[in-house]
């Protein structure tokens, strides 16, 4: 009897994820889909309302990456008030920096603990009741507290350049509306330990760490696990450096070759197209050059690190060495080492944290700038989960008439279908019984990506993931929700 | 006694910040020092602080565990008219995203990670229009006040 497998939403829709597979009487894998709703909603809801009021607006997407969006939203709109890309002064350009590297310490502190080292600690087939954030303080109590303290740093940065730790203020049009006190400066850089730079830093190069060790003794499983080629996209700094907050847009293919060849983002519609397709409210992204059926692209961390050239910090770039060497140079292609690609990205930016607060300009006055005002402004970030696209468009009276945002989990869409997919076709074809941990494989793949699920809003009654199993009849076999 | 009340919601999603709109309220009232927030408790003060979370996270394990009781507020989708006061207990649960984190998850934590969770209970506050927007349904706004008498007779009986 042919069978239905679905995770979906207990309730409404928005902000949530749903997985269908379906197999044929053999058991074989017919069709795999993972679906999210898109945030259309937002771009609508700021049409008609003041340019300088999008950094504000946007980042109410989201309560985990919310200063992404700030940022995003404040660089398309340094552009509506006729800065070049480079036209910020270096205070503005160094706060807004300060804040976007601690956002990214902060998230991926965040996503280590609470979502990745649970699989990896305990494994896809261990007690549900042992497999979570409790299970890890059990078992390695000094990662769950170094984790906490870890987010909290980057939190703090947050507060002390955006104002506040959820939806701050910090970046405006053209700059900043305040620069780092001294005291706000010593605190992060010379707090009592463990809270200051260097011991996050030290802590960041640990967890790289214990990944790398988890790695030695499980290779099949973190090299194996929905492995699939694919291109990249991301920012890269102008000479190919790593860099977050500004750059041009690169693209590689799975064998490396550069299929997008560092081109201003004020082009991006030149390069990248959104695929409608009938069974997704989420759009499928693709660079033009390569077309719908070959031009997808992963976006995040390990994108990130197959299309930089190198990184600009010294315990970072020595790990990215030894991640390059892994693949003797070539993309790396498996899902899992995304998880060790974000490793290196945490030391990565607590390095560059602990840079950008020894740099006296974080101290300097000359707060905005702004020259002759466009019509149309596009900003860009590396977000956590990859590259975020803000555009807007306005009209004469600065009411914005237009808004395109392409969030990392739509650039990411492809790429989780496909990992579903491979987890589709490699573990659950041919079963007879499906286990929770072979449904937990398919969550596993969808992790790496930490697709923006839940964030919009998360009311009680509302569960991320519930896991639903029908048969052909369209009968309830089993049900389980996350 | 320690009172933290943590209001979870995003204020972007209409009644999704009924959670938000209470701590506003309850700010609101602390400043004007209105019974019950003011009173005391045998011979102790009753200190209440009321925080906004547009989600709840790791760190809040450790926010919790200093208090010596939790209200979490958040709306619901499924709970009953107007709203429901229920204590809760820790308990661990499976993370599939970063983006949320339970009410229970985060008093496990801090019963594991700090070696106390403090007595806690849900506010669970009613709600229908999640769309994007930033005011409160009708419907939810009445809840909301019918939210604060029931916070406020659970001050009170306090003892």
């Amino acid at each position: 009897m042919a069978r239905k497998i679905t995770i979906e939403p207990v309730t409404r829709v928005e902000g949530h994820g749903k997985v269908t597979i379906h197999l044929d009487d053999a058991h074989r894998v017919t069709q795999s889909r993972f679906h999210i709703v898109e945030f259309r909603g937002f771009e609508r809801f700021v049409q008609g309302r003041p340019y300088w009021e999008a950094p504000v607006l946007v980042e109410r997407l989201c309560g985990i990456c919310p200063v992404s969006h700030h940022l995003a939203a404040a660089k398309a709109a340094d552009v509506i008030v006729g800065l070049g890309l480079e036209g910020l002064s270096p205070t503005a350009e160094k706060m807004r920096r300060l804040m976007h590297y601690g956002q990214m310490f902060q998230s991926h502190a965040l996503h280590f603990f609470h979502l990745c080292s649970p699989d990896l600690l305990f494994g896809a087939d261990a007690d549900p009741a042992i497999r979570n954030v409790i299970g890890v303080i059990l078992r390695h109590r000094d990662l769950a507290v170094r984790a906490v303290l870890l987010r909290k740093f980057g939190q703090e940065v947050i507060l002390a350049t955006a104002g506040k730790k959820i939806h701050g203020t910090g970046a405006i049009p053209g700059g900043i509306n305040k620069n780092l006190g001294p005291e706000e400066r010593d605190a992060l850089l010379r707090g009592p330990a463990p809270f200051n730079a260097e011991t996050m830093i030290q802590w960041a190069a640990e967890a790289v760490e214990f990944f790398k060790d988890f790695h030695k003794k499980n290779r099949a499983l973190v090299d194996g696990f929905a492995a699939f080629p694919s291109n990249h996209l991301s920012l890269v700094r102008k000479d190919g450096a790593l860099d977050f907050y500004h750059g041009v847009l690169r693209a590689v293919d799975a064998e490396g070759r550069k299929v997008l060849d560092d081109v201003d983002y004020q082009t991006y519609l030149d390069h990248i197209g959104e695929e409608v397709r009938s069974w997704s409210y989420m759009k499928f992204p693709y660079l033009r050059r390569l077309g719908k059926a070959d031009g997808w692209y992963r976006v995040g961390p390990l994108a990130r690190l197959n299309t930089c050239d190198f990184i600009p910090t010294p315990l970072a770039q020595k790990e990215f060495e030894i991640f390059k060497d892994f693949t003797k140079g070539r993309p790396n292609n498996m899902s899992l080492h995304t998880h060790w690609a974000r490793l290196i990205e945490l030391l990565h930016s607590g390095e560059v944290i602990r840079d950008l607060l020894l740099d006296p300009d974080l101290q300097g006055t000359e707060l905005v700038r702004k020259r002759k005002k466009r019509r149309e402004g596009i900003g860009l970030v590396e977000a956590p989960r990859g590259t975020l696209f803000h555009h807007y468009q306005i009209d004469g009276h600065d009411q914005i008439t237009m808004a395109n945002l392409i969030v990392s989990t739509t650039n990411n869409n492809e790429p989780m279908n496909r990992a579903v997919d491979w987890v589709a076709r490699n573990v659950l074809e041919g079963q007879t019984e499906i286990t929770e941990g072979m449904l937990n494989r398919v969550e596993i793949a969808i992790r790496a990506y930490d697709p923006c699920l839940s964030c919009a809003t998360h009311a009680l009654g509302q569960m991320p993931l519930a896991v639903e199993l029908y048969d052909a009849g369209g009968a309830l076999l089993d049900r389980r929700s996350r | 006694m320690k009172v933290l009340v943590v209001g979870v919601g995003n204020p972007g999603r209409r009644d999704d910040g009924l959670g938000g709109a209470l701590v506003d309220r309850i700010n609101v009232e602390k400043k004007g020092g209105q019974a019950p927030i003011s009173r005391e408790i045998g011979a102790c003060p009753l200190s209440i602080k009321a925080e906004w979370k547009c989600q709840l996270n790791i760190e809040d394990a450790q926010a919790v565990q200093d208090a010596d009781l939790v209200v979490f507020a958040d709306a619901t989708t499924e709970g009953e008219e107007p709203a429901t006061l229920e204590e809760i207990a820790p308990a661990a649960q499976i993370a599939v995203t970063t983006h949320a984190m339970a009410p229970a998850s985060v008093l496990a934590l801090a019963e594991e990670l700090y070696g106390r969770a403090p007595k806690a209970y849900l506010l669970a506050i009613r709600g229908y229009d999640f769309d994007i927007g930033e005011t409160l349904s009708p419907q939810a706004a009445a809840n909301l006040e019918s939210a604060l008498s029931l916070f406020s007779e659970f001050l009170l009986s306090l003892k």
